[in-house]
């Protein structure tokens, strides 16, 4: 990164150029952009099994003015952080190639957050 | 002329941290677009990546305190019972139960709040990690176009998620006010 901010100076009035250098750690970026998409999928999975599963419903209530939404939310925090720290650990220094397939995974998870929490997929589930 | 205190934090809640959070969305999108080599100087790139991370971790910060106001302070006030037997007129003070007990509007709670509770959450987390990588690459990310387009996506996956809640949540006030 000091590398970058060195470079951006001594090209001060010019148009931003960047070494190739600085086209390297981007997974501490990468692993951010994971870990919230798995956070989004553990809400949608979650609320999910709330909405399906009264068992599920009763161990979520972690606040009873909240009901089960406190376990659903807290959890699904305590996930994205977990996954956070976990991939941060591994990707942090290393120059991500791959960058397409983990876009196209954090998409994947986030379109199951967004299903996960839109009702009628519930309502649907529920019926089966 | 005046406000209850579930009045003012409901007002809180979707006029200040939510208003708020969709106003600092137009300034991080502008910001995380323009950071290309062929827009902006290097110093250009610098000022427009502070003050980009800076709106970021603003939206995540407001967007966290709205879903902590809306589910652990309004949600509760919300969702409460009513005693039993209690006629309908005394329902006012209980939006969900109004909602439920009109036809017309009982979708504005199982369609509505049930949507609108779950999905304002991916908002602070999509948010926090835009703030995150602004942050972490600043400048640099004019090198890293693949990153600055994902973190477009969440950005606006983000802003759809808080708009998708407060719409919701403005109407629903607005079917069973919360007083």
């Amino acid at each position: 990164m000091n590398d970058v901010r060195e470079a951006i100076d001594m090209s001060e009035s010019n148009p931003a150029e960047i070494p190739e250098s600085a086209a390297s750690a981007t997974g501490a970026a990468w692993s951010a952009i994971l870990a919230a998409a798995a956070g989004c999928a553990a809400i949608g999975i979650l609320t999910l099994l709330t909405e399906t599963w009264a068992r599920a419903s009763q161990l979520l209530t972690f606040n009873k003015s909240v009901g089960d939404l406190s376990g659903v939310t807290t959890l699904s925090i305590l996930i994205w952080l977990f996954v956070w720290v976990l991939v941060h650990a591994r990707w942090k220094n290393r120059a991500i190639t791959a960058s397409g397939r983990i876009l196209a995974a954090s998409l994947i998870l986030i379109l199951i957050g967004l299903l996960g929490t839109f009702p009628p997929i519930a309502d649907w589930l529920a019926g089966l | 002329m005046t406000l209850t205190d579930r009045e003012i934090w409901t007002a809180a809640h979707g006029m200040v941290l939510g208003a708020g959070f969709l106003l600092l969305f137009s300034g991080t999108l502008a910001g995380l677009w323009a950071l290309r080599p062929n827009l902006l100087t290097a110093a250009g790139a610098r000022t427009v990546a502070r003050l980009s991370g800076g709106a970021a971790w603003a939206m995540a910060l407001l967007a966290f305190a709205a879903v902590f106001l809306g589910t652990y302070v309004i949600y509760p006030w919300y969702r409460a019972k009513p005693p039993a037997n209690a006629a309908p007129e005394a329902l006012s003070h209980y939006p969900k139960y109004l909602l439920l007990w009109r036809p017309e509007t009982s979708g504005w709670h199982e369609f509505g709040m049930e949507w609108k509770e779950h999905v304002a959450w991916l908002a602070p987390i999509l948010a926090t990690a835009v703030a995150y990588c602004l942050t972490r690459l600043g400048a640099g990310l004019v090198d890293h176009p693949r990153v600055r387009r994902a973190l477009l996506v969440l950005l606006t996956i983000s802003f759809f998620c808080a708009a998708v809640a407060g719409a919701l949540g403005a109407l629903i006030n607005k079917a069973a006010p919360m007083k």
